[in-house]
């Protein structure tokens, strides 16, 4: 299995995240990681996070699937909601800048939101392989700084704007209507495939 | 050789902790207001070699009781709240105690006051009850820990509410009954992100759901 950078477990991954300490772990691990590649260091409310996670425990339970072949898109919902809670509420705040901070880079323009979204894209995408051994890739828009600035944007308007900009940087079909139905996101899963199965194809 | 009636151990922990608290408090309080500055100084010197010693007498109360208590006593395994080992009480009482203190002092909240004796009386309570499933054992404990008044405080005053605390040590519990004290910081703040949830519910199937949805995601 790929690196993931996520702390290690005995359990699967996608038990591991809905438990509190491994997630919070994972965030802490992912966060010392970011620092190293850019110098970048936040502050976390871990009430605040801790909130967050129990609102993104009862919106996934919600709207879990009973029939398995639903598993792979129901996955890529749940970590679309953990991004959209995460924004929302936002639970870091990044401290100083280093020096060389560039705001051309998404990192730079938007540290929180940068750091979360690259946390939620990683736990997708080990989910992903470890549950369906399947690759991911992120779209060349996740290194567009217009769409981060579209993206910071359109969240300070609509939260669940958050889950349209996850899809697009994985390279899915962004429903911008109602993005926060899983209902909706399988019956477009089941129309037709995605831009990104597409491109596997 | 003659027969002892076992000592209850739990009434002497609770009297030597409170023995010690109030020496400390009543020690702070002498220091903050007895004019000892303005006392000539053998009188003051006097006056500081009394505080001190009832400060040490607290403290020794405390330890040596304790220590009693431990050598007697097998406080080192877990507490499975759907089983009735032989000392679970005990064990029981000793480990909410510590996690308690733990828990309230996460929050801000002073934990000076707590019964290991009114814990203990809760758990005899709960147990008699028989419940079908270790949730909702869990969620009469809390109950029964709240009816029991297990915050003794010292002065004067409103009580805290204990109810996310102790939500957050019998979560704590549930999730890793061997070992619960490195889940507890998690566990706390769940029980402080569910603190409206908790404020609602006013029964023990209300609670016991509550612990039956997050156990497994401390």
């Amino acid at each position: 299995m790929s690196d993931h950078h996520l702390p290690a477990t005995t359990e699967p991954l996608r038990v591991a995240i809905r438990r509190l300490r491994w997630f919070r772990a994972a965030l802490g691990k992912h966060l010392d990681e970011l620092y190293q590649e850019s110098g970048l260091t936040f502050a976390i409310d871990d009430r605040k996070l801790a909130a967050i996670f129990v609102g993104w425990l009862r919106d996934i339970e919600r709207q879990r699937p009973g029939d398995a072949s639903e598993r792979r898109v129901y996955f890529d919902h749940v970590s679309a909601l953990m991004l959209r809670n995460l924004l929302r509420d936002m639970p870091l705040q990044v401290e100083a800048l280093p020096a060389h901070a560039d705001s051309s880079h998404a990192e730079y323009f938007w540290p929180e939101g940068y750091a979360l979204t690259l946390f939620c894209l990683n736990v997708r995408a080990a989910v992903l392989e470890q549950e369906f051994d399947a690759k991911t890739t992120t779209t060349p828009d996740f290194f567009s700084i217009r769409h981060w600035q579209s993206f910071r944007e359109n969240m300070g308007e609509d939260s669940n704007s958050a889950i349209g900009f996850f899809d697009v940087f994985t390279g899915q079909n962004p429903d911008w209507t109602m993005p926060d139905s899983f209902r909706r996101r399988l019956d477009r899963s089941l129309a037709g495939p995605n831009k990104a199965q597409l491109a596997r194809a | 050789m003659p027969h002892r009636p076992p000592i209850d151990l739990l009434p002497l922990k609770d009297a030597a902790r409170g023995l010690r608290a109030v020496a400390k408090r009543g020690v702070a309080a002498l220091q903050e207001n007895l004019p000892l500055a303005d006392l000539p100084g053998p009188a003051a010197q006097l006056a500081d070699k009394a505080l001190e010693q009832a400060r040490a007498m607290g403290q020794l109360a405390d330890r040596g009781l304790s220590g009693l208590a431990h050598t007697l006593l097998d406080e080192s395994g877990g507490v499975h709240l759907d089983q009735m080992p032989v000392q679970a009480e005990t064990r029981f009482a000793a480990m909410l105690y510590s996690a308690l203190q733990d828990s309230l002092s996460r929050q801000g909240t002073d934990p000076t006051g707590l019964s290991e004796t009114a814990a203990r009386a809760a758990w005899r309570k709960v147990q008699a009850q028989g419940a079908a499933t270790d949730s909702l054992v869990a969620a009469q404990l809390l109950l029964a820990l709240e009816e029991v008044g297990l915050m003794r405080p010292l002065t004067p005053g409103a009580a805290p509410d204990l109810r996310p605390a102790l939500f957050a040590t019998l979560l704590a519990m549930l999730a890793y009954p061997d070992h619960p004290a490195p889940l507890l910081a998690t566990a706390t703040d769940l029980a402080q992100a569910l603190g409206p949830d908790l404020a609602k519910a006013d029964s023990a199937p209300g609670l016991a759901a509550l612990f039956e949805e997050f156990r497994h995601h401390v």
